[in-house]
């Protein structure tokens, strides 16, 4: 009776600790992977420091060609650019929205309109409140935050699609 | 997690212990013997949705989907340890192999390892878990992405090894050293940790009555319905291969997108729309028609769209074909019985009495035309007498005539074809989409893909791999044919085929100034006796509405200046990627006072009531609010920057070539839609904003648009022309499916709707504008918006060239359009 007690402890102390200790460890794994990155290919390059910025639409190594002065800007970057970002997302999505991940995929330059605008390219995510997530790419202004495109816009199939958002006539609404 | 950790471990041991294999009726659970291996990387699958494989008697909600696995035993799923499938694009069965999977499927975004193989080396799991529905995705998905890359191989053969050099052609011959067959990576490799190459799918993502592609990721994702639980989107096969289509749209538009293994544009082109446009149409029609192609079956040719996910849930089905029983009693296979464009824009066969302005239904034209033209080709081209072969053999056909027109609108680097040599041109003239640097610009808001433009180039590619003859693929199929076919969908909406390759800057520059096989091009001119539906009036019969004694209410412009309309709409373009950039502190919402007037500080809504005077009804109605150019810079006050109206009438005035603003210190360029009445001694006129803000004293950051962070920084894009009104960037174009002739468009579309709550305008209908709080009431402002539309005798043939297109450069000026002038008084009511 006391053998069998003995066994049934083991082996409740051996479930314990496979319910217990192995999810622990894969929560463990799926937070280090979560840091780092949800796809991250196991063989992504580190970035490289200090890299001068490229201007788009030339291939890296044209632009390694270039002197300083063909790739300063007529803006000056700031650290900044991402909080001006995400407010101005967040003053255009109101209380729309639950979280806001803007991911930086290079720091270019754009050449528009006769001037040179030091860039930066992001993936844009954002998550209402309902859950639904929202994904595309912009370019923004490095100085200022503002989005100066945007592509690689998602798009939805709803059920009905009659009932995406539209705004009802107002009777009062009328002409000038 | 857990779950998971345990179960599968079990369930392996269970499965060596019972020997027992099982028939798919009663495989509800991971047990197959699978100990030689035969088994491996295999499981049982679902091979269409419940609808169709129960005649219709499944319904949406707590199902059962292990009691509609195929029969003949597990189906190969792939021969990776994961869930994920390989691509190649086999050229003369030479597979030209991606490194790295190119599909990887998971349950949902929080999922974080790609699930393995059971522990007997099988992918059978437990019917209706989350592992069995990613099985079951990742076989339709690979199943579909093998029948794209095994049609777009052909394509890449038969344009790349078997035309002459004088064809010109769109698919690059260096598709295999760009992988552009594929999501590519297009920034350098030092993104590439945001930038995947694999397309990532979620089999039971979060998305509640949705299911969406996100090229971003890029993402599919199917989602659920919360008021059927247990119900998916992946349960029906069809919604997999049509959001698969939208991905497999978004790879044909970017196919020229690349020059080699290293160098790719910086911007992707897409079919996307924010609201109702004729790209997302276009768009969902294509999608439509990938899902026919992969499900066709020659026991069961007439099927719906969505038979289960959508039909059984929603009553949204959508039938591919005229000859499909759903469609209402006029509509047949015969000419006049055709979905034509654009009687059938807002047609919803499910609900055929209402009008509803949506791209699904307006797509159903697109893929009505695709599957008539595959159709067409099953009966006249010479084909192998098995109607699945025979279905194969016309898939590629239309495929590549998908894949070549969608490369020619989508092309970034603005060629549209390659040189003597088949390599990338990388100088001299630019052939589509204006150039390298506005082309993006032009594909989504200047010269946006509409139905005219999509079946102009498709007629195009028809003509010459199609009809052609001694290359052609079916010369059965003639020209003729083929615009009456495109006649029958009120689709023959161009007068020529364009096809002279010509310069977008320059009549007298042509395809041989880069490519000196292709030889000087004859215009192609539309056989006009065809022209029975596709019927072409004057833009000069488009007009804002105006009152008269039998149309008491009619207006001109809606406008909406209440709060929660604009912030909803602002939500709305911000979820679907348009950011719109807000003037902070001298524009917003919160000055919005609700009284139907203009007044400073707000953000208000415009809709132009367009008037078709015309005897038939106008489609694809765009109006831009965008810069262009309409102005002339005095030479006095150049260096000012300050310009005056441009009198559009003066013959002498050619238009600016290039898509450059007119920003201090530039003296040529486009300018923005809106200027302000000025008065001085001798006259009153119209001007720059920025004159009028100089008399004011504003400074810059009391201008709108101008954005800047601290009292240092500076934004070199603001533009002083547009300091006190301007048209929002990603809400300055709106689009309008049909006005019905003698009619506006509140009365084609809105007021169709059975009920006063039904009738909603669209978000792509409206434009937004800010006022600068600082403008004194009284102000008086003229904004010069351009209308065109696609059956439009007068907006695209060039009356001096042989009503060849106008080039892209006049889409810069007036001429292919009609000026709406909107003019209104700040406060003014």
């Amino acid at each position: 009776m006391a053998k069998r007690l003995l066994f049934l402890i083991s082996l409740f102390i051996v479930i314990l600790g496979i319910v217990y200790i192995y999810p622990r460890k894969n929560q463990i794994i799926e937070n280090k992977v979560e840091n780092i990155s949800p796809s991250a290919p196991e063989n992504s390059p580190s970035p490289i420091p200090n890299k001068p910025r490229r201007i788009l639409g030339m291939k890296p190594e044209e632009n390694q060609k270039l002197s300083d002065e063909d790739l300063r800007t007529d803006n000056i970057p700031s650290e900044d650019w991402e909080d001006i970002l995400t407010q101005n997302l967040e003053a255009q999505g109101g209380n729309s929205l639950q979280e806001i991940q803007i991911k930086k995929t290079e720091s270019v330059i754009l050449v528009r309109d006769n001037r040179k605008l030091a860039a930066e390219s992001v993936v844009i995510t954002l998550t209402r409140k309902d859950g639904a997530e929202s994904s595309f790419r912009a370019l923004v202004d490095s100085e200022t935050g503002k989005v100066l495109e945007t592509w690689d816009r998602p798009v939805f199939d709803p059920v009905h699609p009659n009932e995406n958002f539209k705004v009802k006539l107002n009777p009062i609404y009328h002409g000038n | 997690m857990l779950k998971r950790s345990i179960l599968l471990p079990l369930l392996g041991v269970l499965a060596s212990c019972n020997p027992m294999e099982l028939e798919p009726k009663n495989t509800t659970s991971s047990i197959i013997n699978n100990n030689d291996g035969s088994y491996d990387g295999m499981a049982y699958i679902y091979a269409d949705s419940p609808a169709n494989l129960r005649n219709g008697n499944a319904r949406p909600g707590r199902i059962d989907m292990g009691e509609y696995l195929a029969s003949g035993g597990p189906k190969l799923i792939t021969n990776n340890n994961q869930l994920t499938g390989n691509c190649a694009l086999k050229v003369f069965s030479y597979p030209y192999a991606l490194n790295e999977p190119c599909v990887h499927v998971l349950s949902n975004a929080k999922q974080t390892q790609i699930t393995g193989r059971a522990s007997n080396k099988t992918f059978i799991f437990p019917a209706n878990t989350a592992e069995f529905y990613e099985t079951n995705t990742l076989y339709h998905v690979t199943k579909g992405t093998n029948f794209f890359l095994d049609n777009l191989g052909f394509a890449f053969e038969h344009v790349s090894y078997m035309l002459p050099p004088s064809i010109p052609k769109s698919i690059p011959s260096y598709l295999t050293d760009t992988k552009l067959f594929w999501f590519k990576s297009v920034l350098n490799q030092d993104s590439r940790i945001y930038r995947n190459e694999f397309l990532t799918t979620y089999s039971q993502c979060e998305l509640d009555k949705n299911a969406s592609f996100s090229p971003a990721g890029p993402t599919l994702c199917f989602g659920h319905f919360s008021e059927f639980p247990g119900f998916y989107f992946v349960q029906d096969p069809d919604i997999i291969y049509h959001e698969l289509g939208h991905a497999l749209v978004s790879i044909m538009m970017n196919l020229r997108n690349g020059r080699n293994s290293s160098t790719y544009h910086d911007l992707r082109s897409n079919l996307d729309a924010f609201g109702y446009n004729e790209a997302g149409s276009i768009n969902e029609g294509i999608a439509d028609y990938f899902a026919y192609l992969v499900t066709f079956d020659p026991k069961k040719p007439e099927r719906r769209i969505g038979e289960f996910a959508l039909g059984r849930t929603a009553k949204q089905a959508r039938p591919v074909s005229e000859a499909h029983p759903s469609h209402i009693s006029v509509v047949n296979e015969t000419s006049q019985g055709r979905l034509a464009y654009p009687e059938f824009l807002l047609y919803d066969p499910n609900y055929p009495t209402k009008s509803i302005e949506d791209v699904h239904y307006a797509g159903q034209i697109m893929t009505h035309y695709l599957v008539a033209l595959t159709k067409k080709f099953k009966s006249v081209c010479t084909l192998p007498t098995d109607p699945v072969e025979a279905h194969a053999r016309v898939s590629k056909y239309t495929s590549l005539l998908l894949a070549e027109t969608l490369a020619e609108l989508g092309d970034l680097y603005a060629k549209g074809i390659d040189n003597s040599f088949g390599s990338p041109v990388t100088t001299g003239a630019n052939f589509v989409n204006l150039d390298s640097n506005s082309s993006y610009v032009w594909l989504q808001v200047n010269n946006q893909v509409t139905y005219r433009r999509f079946s102009q180039v498709f007629a195009k590619k028809i003509k010459n791999f199609i009809s052609s003859s001694p290359y052609g693929l079916c010369p059965q199929f003639t020209k003729d044919d083929s615009e009456k076919l495109l006649d029958d969908y009120g689709l023959l909406l161009f007068k020529t085929y364009n096809d002279q390759g010509h310069s977008t800057k320059d009549r007298n520059i042509a395809f041989n100034s880069v490519n000196s096989s292709v030889p000087a091009l004859p215009l192609t001119k539309v056989q006009e006796s065809y022209r029975r539906k596709s019927t072409l009036t004057s833009k000069e019969l488009i007009s804002l509405a105006k009152k008269d004694d039998q149309h008491t209410d009619r207006v001109g412009f809606y406008l909406i200046d209440n709060k929660p309309d604009i912030d909803g709409i602002l939500q709305e373009l911000l979820f679907k990627g348009f950011t719109v950039p807000l003037s902070t502190n001298v524009a917003g919402t919160e000055y919005n006072s609700e009284d139907v007037r203009i007044s400073p500080g707000e953000i208000v809504g415009i809709i132009p009531n367009l008037q078709n005077n015309s005897n038939i009804s106008i489609a694809g109605v765009q109006v831009l609010a965008n810069d262009w150019d309409h102005v002339d810079l005095p030479p006095a006050n150049t260096a000012n920057g300050y310009y005056i109206e441009r009198d559009l009438t003066n013959p002498l005035r050619t238009t600016y070539k290039e898509y450059k603003r007119l920003i201090p210190p530039a003296t040529q360029g486009i300018a923005p839609v809106c200027m302000v009445q000025v008065s001085d001694d001798t006259q009153t006129r119209w001007a720059s904003q920025k004159e009028l803000a100089d008399q004011m004293g504003l400074n810059n950051k009391d201008c709108l648009g101008y954005s800047a962070s601290n009292q240092s920084a500076e934004d070199f894009t603001y533009n002083p022309h547009e300091c006190l009104v301007r048209f929002l960037p990603g809400a300055n174009t709106a689009f309008f499916s049909r006005i019905d002739s003698q009619k506006t468009y509140y009365e084609s579309v809105l007021k169709k709707a059975e009920t006063e709550a039904e009738r909603k305008f669209n978000v792509g209908n409206i434009l937004l504008m800010e006022v600068n709080k600082n403008i004194s009431p009284g102000t008086r402002f003229k904004c010069k918006m351009r209308v065109r539309f696609n059956n439009c005798s007068d907006c695209y043939a060039d009356p001096d060239a042989n009503d060849a297109d106008y080039l892209d450069y006049e889409l810069n000026g007036h001429k292919p359009f009609k000026v709406i002038n909107f003019e209104f008084d700040v406060n003014g009511g």
